[in-house]
């Protein structure tokens, strides 16, 4: 696995490549006023979005308050709205700027542009917790969890939309206003800080994850 | 069809019809990876160690109950529902509509409750009932200069300082336990894996699972500490410094401190003042030492304060030790040492640093 760009595409029979119309469609009902579309899309993306937004405030109210004028707002400007293909991403982006902008209203003193690109983001996998919570003598799992360590918000934030929310690269390229081959880039770098260990994680996995 | 006979581990792990299997999101009619590994018996290993990997790798959920979400989602609906009720009506017809009338009912009962206590941490209660029967008075703020010891609900102990106040937060217990607190205090959290402690402060953020550790953030004073006696805790710092700052978090082991220095919002990791011992050393006696090998003595020095000690064995393995040193503080004991054998340390970034010539 030296090459990055050669990672396997999902299997045709996977239940979740569905999006393939669908988004632009509903998408398309929602901006004519179809209440029962507009459903639909809160059923489809409230949970992830609000989990999503979690990560980057541990306000839960706050979080709330700001999902909650998303979508009010989305309704009541549906009819200037584009046309979207793609939803997820363009909901996260929306999310992400408007919570941004919202955090940052009190600090009148901070410039504008300075605010889009270094956001917190909160992702902990099952084997860090672990780590943290139990001494570990070994050394390379001494090792890996200083690997871990090594993994940037971002790279977190790739590894989170792709394996918890189970978005392509495509749609994360997206969703991060990044080009595919950057994401594509984080993912490589992070999954290499871990590779070296996969064999060690058998071990840990045995006491703790069964 | 994916040519599946020539995966290897990583190739299983990136892979999301895998790994809906792995984690069990797949409808229980799908066998195709039962029959699939049944077919493939040589792939054993390889599916094993995939497996593993996309459990150990699993992101921590952060728990949202589905009934919230649904009450959230009809007061969204119910907030637009103003508007243009006849385009819904002709869609969906009468059943709908007088669902939605009750749900409409019970989010705007709801959303009211929920939205008085908007935004803000500072809303967090000042619930009294919370503090347990030491604290029978409504007064969490006590300016007299005293100690207040406090039993939270879930047997969590506080030990207030002066002029110090604690909150507990509406909804302590629940999914996680948060407090905000402003002043110092020691905290001993009952273990408790499933419910995060988190204790807020204007600065940082210490997120613990079961522990005892002393945080300081007086506003009036310069910098803000958070020193762990046992156990770990993760420190970050509070949303409310300026975001650019927001970087990092540290992982505080026994001994270890975190220090938050506010003029450039930096959070820095060294040791306590005065390190305690974690436990007595069993080798030697007392740390009463005759000509005993030095790297012996660092590595009982290490294990008996929690505290890594970076040191080249290879030079230090000629130098020797006699002494006692029984009662002096940590950082003494080292000083001796560095003294006996022309050696200095330094505390970097929560370990000493030993740098020696070696001894001939």
């Amino acid at each position: 696995m030296s090459r990055p760009q050669h990672y396997p595409p999902y299997p045709n029979h996977s239940s979740v490549s569905d999006d393939g119309g669908n988004d632009t469609v509903l998408w398309q009902c929602f901006r004519a006023g179809d209440r029962l579309a507009f459903e639909r899309l809160l059923e489809m993306h409230y949970a992830s979005l609000l989990n999503y937004g979690l990560r980057m405030s541990r306000d839960q109210e706050f979080v709330k308050d700001c999902l909650h004028d998303l979508f009010v707002d989305l309704w009541n400007k549906r009819e200037q709205l584009q046309e979207v293909h793609a939803l997820k991403p363009y909901l996260v982006v929306a999310f992400r700027r408007r919570l941004i902008k919202e955090s940052s209203r009190n600090q009148w003193f901070r410039k504008a542009d300075e605010v889009t690109d270094d956001y917190d983001f909160e992702v902990q996998f099952n084997i860090e917790s672990y780590l943290i919570n139990n001494e570990v003598r070994h050394e390379s799992l001494v090792r890996l969890k200083a690997n871990l360590e090594k993994l940037t918000k971002r790279q977190r934030e790739v590894i989170y939309l792709r394996f918890y929310q189970e978005m392509e690269y495509e749609a994360i390229a997206q969703s991060l206003e990044i080009n595919y081959h950057s994401v594509v880039n984080l993912m490589y770098e992070g999954m290499k800080l871990l590779r070296k260990n996969w064999f060690l994680v058998l071990v840990a996995t045995c006491n703790l994850l069964s | 069809m994916k040519n599946y006979e020539r995966y290897q581990v990583e190739d299983f792990f990136q892979d999301l019809y895998f790994r809906q299997w792995v984690q069990g999101t797949l409808p229980a009619s799908d066998e195709f990876w039962k029959k699939w590994t049944r077919d493939n018996p040589e792939k054993h290993d390889i599916i094993e160690q995939a497996k593993a990997l996309i459990l150990a790798f699993r992101v921590e959920d952060f728990p949202t109950s589905p009934h919230e979400v649904g009450t959230s989602i009809q007061a969204i609906l119910a907030a637009t529902q103003s508007e243009r009720i006849i385009p819904f009506y002709k869609r969906s017809g009468f059943r709908i509509a007088a669902m939605l009338v009750i749900l409409l009912g019970i989010a705007f009962w709801l959303g009211n409750r929920n939205f008085n206590s908007k935004k803000e941490y500072s809303t967090a209660h000042l619930n009294s009932g919370l503090f347990g029967p030491q604290n029978p008075s409504p007064t969490p703020a006590h300016p007299e200069s005293q100690i207040q010891h406090i039993t939270l609900h879930d047997g969590s102990k506080v030990t207030l300082k002066a002029n110090s106040t604690l909150r507990v937060a509406e909804n302590f217990g629940e999914s996680t336990r948060e407090v905000y607190l402003t002043g110092a205090a020691v905290f001993d959290v009952a273990k408790d894996p499933q419910k995060p402690f988190l204790v807020y402060t204007e600065n940082v953020v210490t997120r613990v699972l079961g522990t005892s550790f002393e945080i300081r953030d007086y506003q009036q004073e310069g910098d803000v500490s958070v020193s762990v006696r046992t156990g770990k805790v993760t420190v970050y710092k509070n949303k409310q410094v300026p975001q650019k700052a927001l970087s990092e978090n540290i992982i505080l082991t026994p001994n270890q401190q975190a220090i938050y220095v506010k003029a450039d919002h930096q959070l820095i990791k060294t040791l306590v003042e005065k390190p305690v011992k974690l436990h007595e050393p069993t080798k030697f006696r007392n740390f009463t030492y005759t000509e005993a090998p030095i790297p012996q003595v660092l590595v009982e020095l290490e294990e008996a304060y929690g505290v890594k000690i970076i040191f080249d064995e290879e030079q230090l393995k000629h130098c020797n030790l006699t002494a006692k040193l029984t009662n002096e503080p940590l950082f003494e004991k080292l000083t001796l040492i560095c003294e006996t054998i022309q050696a200095s340390y330094e505390v970097i970034d929560g370990q000493i640093v030993l740098t020696s010539r070696g001894c001939p």
